[in-house]
């Protein structure tokens, strides 16, 4: 355990070694987040009468949260393994007597603590001063925080799946970029996934997708009956075993395949 | 003309260099393609639900929007990758090369590549360029089609001026990426504010985006005018020529005032 969380500090000081450009990725956050303000503002607001999935209101906070969340839960997971394995240094993380899967999780951890330090907390403070309204549902937190912790785990498998991949890719960044933005669109990370055409949502449903935004931002949100929220929590669930499973089974399948030369 | 027969032989050897590894170059324009696909995506979603923002309907914004991209496109042909590198540039010593060249630097940067990857974004501007002229109200007369070929023309200049001048920051500041990124990145730059009306945004950045990063007159101005929407100074609507003067010679001076300022990284 404390290996591990040796890790996550490495995790954290990396992150928090160039300072010069947290400052930049902080504003962009904002320049990004005024604008979907600016954006869903203006369409509610031209638009009074209609029939619209969700309210006004919902719908910025739904921006606000999935902002923040995912100030903090994206991370380079599908980079770094790419690399490892790329240049062959998974060799040497193999041979260490840590469980590969645990080492990368720990790292990602501690980013995650970092991001969460340095934009998360910075951005709610100018949030909470410029847009003063209560984000989350009170009665609905404990289980948003649950799902949050769930899609975290759906987050990290789902990249660790990708990042394996280089097993079998010479060139990984056009597949990269490819999922990265369905992901972006059907993730609910952008626009809500309340919002969807039917036909979206009909493919989100067989997709683990909306289980990483959509879901702990729906249910941190929007009032929702206890029903709903299980079935959700359910579906978030079923997810991580899945991509668990299929974590394992690319791992193991990878590994025999890997072959690295020199040393 | 003698720029324009060195530009062709500079692109053939540029591409020749590229082909070489044709499957990432294929692989490139398929990512971009993506990409760019799905802001379309994206911004049919946000409006599948709604029809109009700001008094304009969903093909006018199109139309505004793509408008802009599509000289936004034309202009990062020529000015993107030289001015995104500068910082790299001169970072590694390698800009005292440029130096040494018979041309000019800024000509030798800019015409020894040909920056493809927004190939993928010109053409499907193009398409949904088209897409949102058939559902339009512009009468197209003589006097309409020189209004909008001079502000195309303008919109190519103010987005060549802008980067121009992210490049030359370089030579003070040596991390210029971060500017870079804060204008035109994809997801977050300040660039995405001007897809859409500007008069969703607040005072200050209507402001910020019509006299300080002048974006506003790569689309908005001159395409509102043309749709007959009214602006709180109509006059701006024929300002566009002027603005792309005026951060033409900016962009020029601040260029060549680094140049004479710049020493060496060391090589």
């Amino acid at each position: 355990m404390r290996k591990y969380a040796d890790l996550a500090m490495i995790g954290i000081k990396e992150h928090t070694a160039y300072a010069g450009s947290l400052w930049a990725n902080f504003l962009a956050k904002i320049v990004y987040l005024y604008m979907q303000y600016a954006l869903w503002t203006g369409l509610f607001s031209s638009n009074t009468g209609k029939n619209i999935p969700l309210s006004q209101d919902e719908t910025i906070r739904y921006i606000i949260v999935a902002t923040l969340l995912s100030a903090f839960m994206e991370c380079d997971v599908i980079a770094w393994i790419n690399g490892q394995i790329q240049s062959g240094d998974v060799a040497n993380q193999l041979i260490r007597p840590l469980d590969y899967k645990f080492m990368i999780f720990a790292k990602h951890i501690g980013t995650s603590v970092a991001r969460f330090v340095i934009y998360t907390v910075p951005l709610g403070i100018v949030i909470s001063i410029f847009y003063p309204v209560r984000l989350f549902c009170r009665e609905q937190l404990l289980y948003g925080i649950l799902s949050i912790i769930l899609a975290y785990m759906i987050q990290f498998l789902y990249s660790v799946i990708i990042g394996l991949m280089a097993f079998w890719l010479i060139v990984t960044w056009p597949l990269n970029m490819l999922l990265a933005a369905i992901y972006k669109l059907l993730s609910g990370a952008w626009i809500p996934a309340a919002m969807f055409p039917e036909f979206l949502t009909v493919i989100n449903l067989i997709l683990p997708f909306r289980a990483i935004y959509a879901i702990p931002v729906t249910i941190l949100t929007s009032p929702m009956s206890f029903a709903s929220i299980c079935e959700n929590l359910l579906v978030q669930l079923i997810w991580v075993a899945v991509l668990f499973i299929t974590s394992e089974a690319v791992w193991i399948v990878g590994k025999n395949k890997l072959i690295v030369q020199g040393g | 003309m003698y720029l324009l027969k060195m530009y062709r032989h500079f692109v053939i050897i540029y591409m020749k260099g590229k082909l070489a590894y044709h499957f990432s170059l294929v692989f490139e324009l398929i990512a971009n393609t993506i990409q760019i696909g799905v802001y379309f995506a994206g911004f049919m979603v946000i409006f599948h639900n709604f029809d109009t923002i700001a008094g304009w309907s969903r093909n006018e914004v199109l139309f505004m929007f793509t408008t802009s991209w599509l000289t936004y496109s034309l202009s990062c042909f020529f000015f993107w990758s030289p001015m995104k590198d500068m910082g790299q540039l001169i970072r590694s010593g390698k800009f005292d090369l440029y130096l040494t060249r018979p041309i000019g630097p800024m000509l030798y940067i800019v015409l020894q590549q040909f920056q493809y990857t927004f190939i993928p974004r010109l053409v499907l501007s193009v398409f949904f360029w088209l897409y949102s002229m058939r559902s339009i109200t512009i009468e197209w007369t003589a006097y309409a089609v020189l209004f909008y070929a001079i502000n195309m023309l303008s919109s190519f200049v103010i987005f060549s001026a802008i980067t121009i001048f992210t490049g030359a920051v370089s030579f003070w500041a040596v991390k210029s990426e971060e500017i870079t990124s804060l204008l035109t990145n994809n997801n977050h730059g300040l660039k995405n504010y001007t897809d859409y009306p500007i008069n969703i945004y607040g005072k200050g950045i209507g402001f910020l985006l019509t006299f300080i990063i002048p974006y506003a007159f790569t689309g908005y101005y001159p395409v509102a005018s043309l749709l007959g929407k009214g602006l709180p100074h109509p006059g701006f609507a024929y300002l566009s020529p002027l603005i792309a003067l005026i951060s033409g010679t900016a962009a020029y001076l601040l260029w060549n005032y680094g140049l004479r300022h710049y020493n060496s990284a060391g090589a």
